[in-house]
């Protein structure tokens, strides 16, 4: 009929219009709307859309979720055992120091690079105490779950960033 | 629907189960229908886009409460409409006066010409169309642009204008007839009489 004539639709509906034909007017002015090119949202938006809907849904799954409580509820359990073993840590740098260091930076400066050694001997002394807490028998249980959930927290993010990939990838083809 | 195609309720089902794909599916199918209704409420497209963005996730979100004996395409497009008026609610948009003539600044962005038209002049022709239609709606009230959009860019019934809206069903009537006769009235003025037609 007039499916693709909008001047045919047009007329037809200001006829029905003027008629008090509604039901006429109705369909005629559906038939031009139809003709009418339609707006639309710019290439990808599917794209884009499922994009969004990922990021949130990977926050939104359960296991997601189970697995962020509980590496806050390890961070904070191991944060407390092992501030005892760090302990030691304070005597080696005391409240005098560090104001020592901070105030005579320039003389520090100049210590350091003249003697090299006797700056590092110092970091050395407390990484050693550091690694000496880590590797107590006490404390590597919690490491190793830290570092199970932080391989586990990296595996998701990169399949987060997969699908992205993957996602605009669908919306070039 | 070609024969063999998921209804929308059972890809809004699937979905529901969390299939993406099925969401996508809709989210394709539904893509031009939603950002028009937003584009015909705020007149920007790029806020419209977000909007209908918005919408879709949102959907996503509420898809556990969809009930599958209801159309999903109403259920879809009470989201974007809300969406809309929040997201105009938000900015303090003039829009929400309604009455407001179409600024130098928001003259509708020119349509593509119908890529199904058989011939160049029917191109053409849909193509004066469709910048005639795009004038016309954006000089209504936005209460009537969307009601039209509805009822004859997406074929919604008056119960489901009705249910998307959130109007009862005697302004829906009322509006739509006012909305009919603005629209025939604008696009007189933009050349589309009967006489000018027939030339």
């Amino acid at each position: 009929m007039f499916a693709r004539d909008p001047s045919a639709a047009w007329s037809r509906f200001l006829a029905a219009e003027a008629a008090g034909r509604t039901d006429e007017a109705e369909a005629a002015l559906a038939a031009w709307f139809e003709v009418a090119p339609r707006p639309a949202p710019g290439p990808g938006f599917a794209g884009r859309v499922m994009a969004r809907i990922a990021r949130r849904s990977l926050f939104a799954r359960r296991p997601v979720r189970l697995g962020l409580a509980a590496a806050l509820a390890l961070a904070a359990l191991s944060a407390a055992l092992l501030a005892p073993m760090a302990l030691p840590l304070a005597g080696l740098v005391s409240v005098s120091e560090v104001i020592r260091l901070g105030t005579g930076a320039f003389a520090r400066l100049a210590v350091l690079v003249a003697s090299g050694l006797s700056g590092w001997e110092m970091l050395a002394e407390v990484a050693g105490a550091v690694g000496r807490a880590l590797v107590a028998p006490a404390a590597l249980p919690f490491v190793a779950a830290q570092f199970a959930v932080a391989a586990l927290a990296l595996r998701g993010l990169l399949h987060l960033a997969s699908y992205r990939r993957r996602s605009n990838h669908a919306v070039l083809r | 629907m070609t024969p063999g195609a998921r209804s929308d309720e059972e890809l809004a089902a699937a979905a529901s189960r969390g299939s993406e794909e099925a969401f996508r599916e809709l989210v394709e199918r539904f893509e031009r229908p939603v950002f028009s209704l937003a584009l015909r409420i705020v007149r920007r497209p790029e806020l419209a886009e977000e909007l209908a963005q918005e919408a879709f996730v949102k959907a996503w979100r509420a898809l556990g409460r969809f009930d599958p004996s209801r159309k999903f395409s109403s259920w879809l497009f009470k989201i974007a409409h809300n969406a809309a008026l929040d997201a105009l609610r938000r900015r303090g948009e003039p829009e929400l006066s309604l009455d407001a003539p179409v600024g130098a600044g928001e003259e509708p962005r020119p349509l593509p010409a119908d890529p199904a038209a058989e011939n160049p002049l029917a191109r053409a022709t849909s193509r004066a169309a469709g910048r005639a239609l795009a004038t016309a709606l954006a000089g209504l009230r936005a209460e009537y642009r969307e009601i039209l959009t509805l009822r004859f860019g997406e074929g919604l019934s008056y119960d489901e204008i009705a249910e998307v809206t959130g109007a009862p069903l005697g302004t829906v009537k009322v509006h739509l007839h006012r909305a009919r006769h603005e629209l025939a009235r604008r696009m007189r003025e933009l050349g589309w009489s009967p006489e000018e037609i027939g030339r």
